[in-house]
C-alpha cells in the first residue's frame, strides 16, 4: 500500500521553504523541492519508526545548481568546499534523513524514467527482507526553469509498481514516479 | 540469498587484475605526490594521492571508462541483463560534470553492447556508493527483475576535486596511514571496479563459476551532518549488525575485515568503536586492514574496489596488509595487520565496511564459494 504521497512543481526561482527543514539549509534547490513534496505527503501523519525508515532518492540530473557553482570555482582556481560537500545526488536522501531523523538506508538512484520503477521494486525488497520498516521514495529534478518533486511512503504490504508501458529513457524519473504513484491511488499531478 | 560474485576486478593506481593483487599482497603503495600527479598545480609536494597515470588534469572520467572496456570489464559482461553503476560525483568539469549517470549512459554502447538504457542506473551514496550498489544488485536478483547484474563503480580525482578535499581537511597533508597513531587524513584516489553478480540462472547464462557468495548486507544513516560522522559509532554499528544478522551462519565464519579505514583521526576511531560493538570479543580473532594506504580512497568507487579485494582474499586465503601502519594507535581496539597474512585453511568469510558523507554507513558479508 501507499501510506502517503505528495507532489511539488514550481518555478525554480520561487520555491517555497519546506515545512520539513533540517538545521543545515545549504542544500541544492532540488533537495528543497523534495522536502516540500515530502512535507505535503506527511501532512496527515508521520512515519511509524524513523529509526528503521529507508530513503531512496530518485533523480535524472542531480544537484545541477550546486555542481555549476563548484565547477565555476574550479575554473577560477578557488575551492567551493561547502557546495562541493552538498553537490552529490546522495543529498536528496541524506537531507531527508537529517530532517526526519531517519536511520535506515539512505541513497539516491540516478537514471532515466525507468529508474522510478526500479527504485520502487528495491523498496519492496527492503520491506520484504525487514531491512526497512517503511521506505520513502523521493524524486527531485530540475526541468528547464521548473523544479519537480514527488514523495511516496511505502509501508509493509506495498505491492510492486504498476507497469505503465515503455518509459522514455530520457524523461525524468520523477515524472514516472508520479505516474506510478497515481496508478496506485496516490496523489496525482 | 542466492547471489554470487562470478567475476571481480578493480582498476587502480597499482594496476588491475593479478598485478594489482600481487602488489597489494606485497605491501606496495601506488600513492604519488599530488605535485607529480598534477604538475601544473601548486599542490604541496608531500601530500600523496592515488592518481592514475596518463590522464588529463580535468575531465578524467571518459578516458578511465575507455580503459575499463579492455581491462576490468570482460566479454562475459555482455550477458548481464542489468547494470548498476556507482559513483559519487565523477568529474566536476566538462559536459558530464557531477552527472556520472549521464556519462555512463553515453558510454553504454561501448561498455555493455546491446543493453538498453532503461536497464541501467547509478547509485550515489557518497563514498559508500560501490558497497550499496552491490547490495542493490542482490535485491534486484532477489526480486527476479534481473538474473545477472554488472556492478560498475567509477570515480575520478581531478585536480579541482583534490582542491575541495584539501579545503575540507579530509585529505592528509602527507599520506594515508589508516589506524596509525600519526594518521592525518586520507589520500584520495580514483579508478574503478567491476563485479558480476548472479543467481543460479544467471551463472548458467554466463557460463561462470562463483568465486564468493553475497551472504548479507546492512546499511544505515547517522542523520546528523553532511560531512561529520556521529562520534558515538552507534549507527555504523547498526549497519554492521544488520549485515551480520542477515548473513546467518556465514557471520560466525568471518576471518577478515576490509575496513573503511580512511585514515582520518575521527573516522578510524569511530569505525573501531562500531566494529567492537557489533562483534564483541570475537573481534580480537579477526584480522583487519585498510587498503587505502596502498591505492588511496577511490571516492564513489572505493566500496566496490574493497569488496573486490575481500573477494580475492577469500579466493586465495590471504588478507592484504594495512600499508602505512607503523605505530598502531593504542586507542584503536582492532587487530590491524600491517603486512599481508596467509591464513592456513583459507578465509571462509569476510566483511567490507564503508562510510560516506551524509553519515551513510554500509557493510557487506561475503562467503567463499564452496
Amino acid at each position: 500500500m501507499i501510506k502517503a504521497s505528495g507532489l511539488y512543481e514550481g518555478d525554480a526561482a520561487s520555491a517555497p521553504a519546506p515545512v520539513l527543514a533540517p538545521k543545515d539549509k545549504r542544500y541544492d534547490p532540488i533537495v528543497g523541492a523534495g522536502l516540500v513534496a515530502l512535507g505535503r505527503a506527511l501532512e496527515r501523519g508521520g512515519l511509524a519508526d524513523p529509526a528503521t525508515t529507508a530513503i531512496l532518492g530518485i533523480t535524472d540530473r542531480g544537484c545541477e545548481a550546486h555542481v555549476a557553482k563548484v565547477t565555476a570555482g574550479i575554473l577560477e582556481g578557488k575551492p567551493r568546499q561547502a557546495m562541493f560537500a552538498r553537490a552529490g545526488a546522495h543529498t536528496i536522501a541524506t537531507y531527508v534523513a537529517m530532517a526526519l531523523d531517519c536511520h535506515g538506508p539512505a541513497l539516491t538512484l540516478s537514471g532515466g524514467a525507468a529508474t522510478a520503477a526500479t527504485a520502487w521494486q528495491i523498496a519492496i525488497q527492503l520491506l520484504a527482507r525487514g531491512a526497512a520498516g517503511e521506505v520513502i521514495l523521493i524524486g527531485a529534478d530540475r526541468v528547464g526553469d521548473q523544479l519537480i518533486a514527488a514523495a511516496v511512503v511505502l509501508a509493509p504490504g506495498a505491492v510492486p509498481p504498476v507497469v505503465l508501458g515503455d518509459a522514455d529513457a530520457d524523461a525524468s524519473p520523477v515524472t514516472y514516479l508520479r505516474a506510478i504513484a497515481a496508478a496506485h491511488g496516490g496523489a496525482a499531478g | 540469498m542466492e547471489c554470487h560474485i562470478a567475476y571481480a576486478d578493480a582498476y587502480t593506481t597499482l594496476g588491475h587484475g593479478e598485478a594489482l593483487w600481487r602488489a597489494l599482497v606485497a605491501g606496495r603503495s601506488g600513492l604519488i605526490p599530488a605535485a607529480e600527479a598534477f604538475p601544473g598545480r601548486d599542490f604541496a609536494s608531500d601530500t600523496y594521492v592515488g592518481a592514475i597515470a596518463g590522464l588529463s588534469e580535468q575531465q578524467r572520467m571518459p578516458a578511465l571508462l575507455e580503459r575499463f572496456a579492455g581491462t576490468i570489464i570482460p566479454d562475459a559482461a555482455r550477458a548481464c541483463d542489468f547494470v548498476i553503476g556507482a559513483s559519487s560525483l565523477g568529474d566536476l568539469t566538462g559536459p558530464h560534470a557531477g552527472k556520472p549517470e549521464r556519462l555512463l549512459r553515453a558510454h553504454l554502447g561501448t561498455l555493455f553492447p546491446g543493453l538498453a538504457a532503461d536497464r541501467m542506473l547509478v547509485v550515489s551514496s557518497a563514498c559508500s556508493s560501490g558497497t550499496d550498489a552491490l547490495a542493490l544488485a542482490a535485491l534486484l536478483l532477489d526480486s527476479g527483475a534481473a538474473h545477472a547484474v554488472g556492478v560498475l563503480a567509477f570515480d575520478s580525482l581531478e585536480a579541482g576535486k583534490l582542491l575541495q578535499h584539501l579545503a575540507l581537511g579530509t585529505q592528509s597533508a602527507t599520506r594515508a596511514r589508516p589506524f596509525d597513531l600519526q594518521r592525518s587524513g586520507t589520500s584520495f584516489g580514483e579508478g574503478g571496479a567491476f563485479a558480476i553478480v548472479a543467481g543460479a540462472e544467471g551463472l548458467r547464462r554466463l557460463g561462470l563459476a562463483p568465486i564468493a557468495r553475497v551472504a548479507g548486507f546492512g546499511m544505515s544513516c547517522d542523520a546528523l551532518d553532511i560531512t561529520a560522522p556521529d562520534p558515538t559509532g552507534r549507527w555504523p554499528s547498526r549497519a554492521i549488525q544488520r549485515a551480520l544478522a542477515s548473513a546467518g551462519d556465514a557471520a560466525r565464519r568471518i576471518g577478515y575485515i576490509n575496513a573503511h579505514g580512511s585514515g582520518t583521526a575521527l573516522n578510524d576511531r569511530i569505525e573501531a568503536l562500531a566494529l567492537r560493538e557489533a562483534f564483541g570479543a570475537r573481534l580480537d580473532e579477526i584480522p583487519v586492514s585498510s587498503t587505502k594506504g596502498a591505492v588511496g580512497h577511490l571516492l564513489g568507487a572505493t566500496g566496490l574496489a574493497e569488496l573486490v579485494f575481500a573477494t580475492w582474499a577469500l579466493r586465495d586465503g590471504v588478507c592484504p596488509g594495512s600499508v602505512g601502519l607503523e605505530t598502531p594507535d593504542p586507542a584503536i581496539d582492532l587487530q590491524v595487520i600491517p603486512a599481508s597474512k596467509v591464513v592456513p585453511g583459507g578465509v571462509p568469510a569476510a566483511m567490507s565496511v564503508t562510510f560516506g558523507f551524509g553519515g551513510v554507513n554500509s557493510a557487506v558479508v561475503l562467503e567463499r564459494a564452496s
